[in-house]
């Protein structure tokens, strides 16, 4: 779960474009939209195509991207509950 | 007048003639040299992250900057490469499957005005213009104007290009009056610091 969560981050990093940002910078528990990350209705998207690319899952409830993409943790489980 | 001048190369970030960075990752090192704390700077392209962090080194070299009305200041940028390095890089996204949306809201070069606006509140007149070679009798002839027609009681004057590896940024304070250790506003005192 720790390793699938730091490959996380290395693969939002790329996604996002974010260059100077440390895997070490994003906090598995803080909110990516919003106050924490700062990520917007764009970066959703980028999300959205992440996690088909990698790992084969496409979100297209609004509701549920709101609730996977909330935190690190949140995509983690989300991946872990429909890959194994 | 012309006040703070910061400058900033691929190592080190200079503000008034005193260096206040080196690093090999200097845009990053200048970030947590001001404790930004600005999470929305990591998803902008260099830039905008030059023209937000040169620009934050002025706003904290200057707290008067805080009396005046958010309509007061001004943003006058130019540059040789306009958003070269963001337009290669939409193309790019072209051949690997899908263009990026996070890459394509930069593909214009004023979008760094729009993201200095957004983080000062600072709703004054905006112009970036593209040019070889910076004309500064242009540059001061805009200001100048906009000072005397009272639509400007200071500019951030941005002289700021990236492409590749290459990139530098020249960013200046100037007022339509005193400022203390500041000197005078012309084009070619604004050409003398910045060539």
């Amino acid at each position: 779960m720790d390793d699938l969560k730091e490959k996380l981050k290395v693969q939002v990093i790329e996604h996002l474009n974010l260059d100077d940002m440390k895997p070490s910078d994003i906090p598995n528990d803080e909110p990516l939209f919003g106050d924490g990350l700062g990520l917007d209705s764009i970066d959703a998207l980028e999300l959205i195509v992440m996690l088909e690319k990698h790992y084969g899952l496409k979100v297209t409830n609004p509701e549920d991207g709101r609730r996977v993409f909330y935190t690190i943790d949140s995509m983690a489980e989300y991946i872990l509950e429909h890959t194994s | 007048m012309i006040g703070t001048h910061v400058h900033i190369t691929a190592d080190k970030i200079v503000v008034d003639g005193k260096e206040v960075a080196h690093n090999d990752d200097i845009i990053r090192a200048g970030y947590d040299l001001l404790d930004l704390q600005y999470p929305k700077f990591f998803k902008m392209d260099r830039l905008c992250k030059l023209g937000v962090l040169g620009t934050e080194f002025i706003v904290r070299n200057n707290p008067r900057i805080q009396e005046l009305a958010d309509d007061d200041i001004a943003l006058l940028f130019n540059n040789r490469d306009s958003s070269l390095e963001s337009d290669v890089k939409h193309q790019e996204s072209f051949s690997q499957g899908a263009a990026s949306p996070a890459i394509f809201v930069y593909t214009l070069p004023n979008i760094v005005l729009g993201e200095i606006g957004i983080k000062h509140k600072w709703y004054g007149e905006q112009l970036f213009t593209v040019t070889d070679e910076p004309d500064f009798d242009f540059l001061y002839n805009v200001m100048s104007n906009n000072f005397a027609f009272r639509k400007a009681k200071a500019y951030v004057l941005g002289i700021v290009n990236s492409l590749s590896d290459n990139f530098e940024a020249h960013l200046i304070w100037i007022e339509n009056k005193e400022i203390a250790g500041g000197i005078p506003f012309t084009a070619l005192n604004l050409k003398q610091i910045i060539t």
